[in-house]
């Protein structure tokens, strides 16, 4: 928080304040353990339970996985080598969405592969595809596993990082905070 | 079934909202005219359901009533489901200047395919819809009489009619001149109606989480249905507030993507817009606004960006990007910067560095959307955007260009006597070419359309307390 931030914009925050540190207090200290840990047997995926995703609060927004694998650097002089960025997360919950077989159909060809395991990887999720499989339009089983990694998962406290530059893109209450000053982008 | 490479005629009742020369103008109407001025709403739709608008019509001037030659039922029905520009369709049986004429058309008319709908066990009743004047029940009684030579051999059925018949009379557009009798009579059988009532559902007064400058819901779908937006398809709108154009499009089934330079309106911090509100609560942000109309599945994400610095990865995934750029009238056009200076804009942002926003040099903005545009839509994908204009200056040239994208439609929304924003609907139709110099042929519409948004700007800011206050429309709820 800045010091210097202005005081009117403070007392929204503060009329909500109770619920919201109470929230977030609880989170943290339950999630961050958890994907902290790095032993195998504690999985993100199967820590999950209902309880830790229904508690999500109503207003929450998170980014998912697939916005990651369209997300690239565009710090100055970076270029190709802005992708992918380093997916870090202190919290993550798992989030059930409506399964639309069609929709996933369309985005397997516009994934960016290692980008997506790099990036499961990070999060220590399991049963990821490691490549798209012939006749994938037709195989439910394959269909359901991406639209969990792509759509399902989703990061609310984390960061982004450039893997050229190293610039931090933080993400907090699940929105991505890409804006660069003008001496970091691109003219 | 007609054979294949016949075309059905079909009559188009468009929505205009004759108030509009009754009353006081008011802004809610304003889309409707837009509406019914050039039909690109019908046009884009046509061409998503495989219909083909055929611009010989037998219509004229703003008449809301057209004729549309399509190849089958089934394209009228899906267009009735995405437009809110069109009140009803119908299956065209007759057509006259007069009602003799109309008789003579509708003996014409094969009787193979009346009967179908006219048959002994169905039950159907025939309504009157009068444009620009109202009939006594003995006048309407009288028209019904008339048409006692039809081969109606069902029951009448007020309450629960299984076909639906209509006589339309065209009374033209000047309430002050009612002609005696009408311009143009149509007879036909109702088919489907289109998309009003969206209008009202979807509209800002009721919507949870606003800004100063949401979208009107009918222009929404509007601008939804001119970027062709359908199922399953990513939308991205790179100026996206509060979210209104996303939530048209998840309407119809597309996944939305937005950012936007404000990091309080993505979080949805800071102050209501809403009368009698000060501060936004605590879900005010784009997910709950699609939740509240239990679009919530569609939305996928939302970053805190600046659309001149664009942060997605090379490659085509966008299907429609729509978009109400800031031109600073109501809302200040920003972008990132390095000035040391904070403005009160962006007073809480909690991250390591605080971004400054510099005035974003308009033809620079149509410059970044069309290149973006460019990059990232798919092959036939659309941009929808708004371009302000200052109409004493404005010519066609003023559009901005591309060389990968087409121009299809360009729709003008007086906002008052001298200002105007034109709804301009472009194609994706070359795979991208690197861009990085701006081509000459390009350059001057750049700037014209800089020079022109800079001056509606300028005009609309010194006459914020006559002629613009429809700029002023806050949402008073």
């Amino acid at each position: 928080m800045l010091p210097g931030a202005a005081r009117d914009t403070n007392r929204p925050r503060l009329q909500r304040a109770p619920e919201v540190q109470k929230f977030r207090r609880f989170r943290s200290s339950q999630v961050s353990n958890r994907i902290e840990r790095d032993s195998p047997g504690n999985d993100v995926e199967r820590d999950h339970s209902p309880s830790g995703s229904g508690f999500a609060g109503v207003g929450s927004v998170d980014m998912r996985l697939l916005t990651h694998n369209l997300l690239s650097s565009h710090v100055r002089g970076v270029g190709p080598r802005g992708f992918p960025l380093r997916l870090q997360a202190t919290e993550v919950r798992i989030n059930p969405v409506e399964f639309n077989p069609d929709f996933i159909v369309r985005m397997i060809p516009k994934v960016e592969w290692a980008a997506l395991l790099e990036a499961a990887d990070h999060l220590h999720l399991i049963q990821v595809p490691k490549e798209p499989i012939q006749g994938y339009e037709h195989n439910e089983e394959f269909l359901r596993k991406m639209h969990h990694v792509l759509l399902e998962v989703e990061v609310l406290e984390g960061t982004l990082q450039c893997p050229e530059s190293g610039r931090v893109f933080p993400i907090s209450r699940g929105i991505p905070n890409m804006l660069l000053s003008d001496e970091e982008t691109e003219t | 079934m007609a054979p294949p490479g016949i075309l059905n005629r079909y009559l188009l009742l468009m929505a205009q909202e004759h108030l509009e020369f009754r009353l006081p103008v008011s802004p809610q109407y304003r889309p409707l005219l837009l509406a019914g001025d050039d039909g690109a709403e019908i046009k884009s739709l046509l061409s998503l359901f495989g219909g083909q608008f055929i611009s010989s019509q037998e219509t004229y001037g703003k008449s809301p009533f057209w004729i549309l030659s399509i190849p089958s039922e089934d394209i009228a029905r899906n267009l009735m489901k995405r437009t809110v520009c069109a009140k009803s369709i119908f299956e065209l049986w007759g057509h006259g200047k007069c009602p003799e004429e109309l008789y003579s058309s509708l003996k014409n008319y094969p009787a193979e395919k009346m009967v179908p709908f006219l048959h002994s066990d169905s039950t159907y009743k025939i309504k009157i819809h009068t444009f620009n004047k109202t009939l006594t029940q003995e006048e309407k009684v009288k028209r019904i009489d008339a048409l006692e030579f039809l081969p109606f051999e069902g029951k009448v059925n007020l309450k629960k009619p299984q076909h639906v018949f209509s006589i339309l009379e065209d009374y033209g557009l000047d309430p002050n001149h009612i002609p005696e009798n009408p311009h143009n009579i149509y007879f036909g059988r109702w088919i489907a109606d289109g998309q009003r009532e969206l209008i009202e559902s979807y509209s800002v007064k009721k919507r949870h989480f606003i800004g100063n400058t949401s979208m009107d819901a009918g222009l929404s779908f509007i601008m939804a249905n001119h970027g062709k937006v359908k199922k399953n398809d990513i939308v991205f709108d790179p100026f996206v507030g509060t979210g209104g154009l996303l939530i048209a499009s998840a309407h119809f089934g597309a996944y939305v993507y937005g950012t936007d330079i404000d990091y309080n309106t993505v979080h949805g911090l800071g102050k209501a817009s809403r009368k009698n509100q000060k501060w936004r609560g605590p879900d005010e942000n784009i997910r709950a606004n699609l939740r509240q109309y239990g679009l919530e599945k569609y939305y996928l994400d939302v970053l805190v960006s600046d659309a001149s610095k664009p942060s997605w990865r090379k490659g085509t995934y966008f299907d429609a990007i729509i978009t109400d750029p800031p031109y600073g009238i109501r809302e200040s056009t920003r972008r990132t910067g390095s000035q040391k200076e904070i403005p009160k804009g962006i007073e809480k942002c909690p991250e390591s560095h605080v971004p400054v926003s510099l005035s974003y040099h308009l033809s620079d903005m149509f410059f970044d959307l069309l290149n973006f545009s460019a990059e990232t839509l798919v092959l036939g994908g659309r941009l929808v955007y708004w371009l302000p204009v200052y109409t004493p200056e404005y010519t066609e040239e003023m559009v901005p260009w591309h060389p990968c994208l087409k121009l299809i439609s360009n729709c003008e929304q007086k906002l008052s006597s001298h200002t105007s924003r034109r709804l301009i609907t472009m194609e994706k139709v070359k795979e991208f070419e690197v861009w990085t110099d701006r081509h000459p042929e390009c350059e001057k519409p750049m700037e014209q359309a800089q020079k022109t948004a800079q001056q509606t700007v300028e005009y609309s800011r010194a006459n914020l307390d006559s002629g613009c206050k429809f700029e002023e429309q806050k949402i008073l709820a």
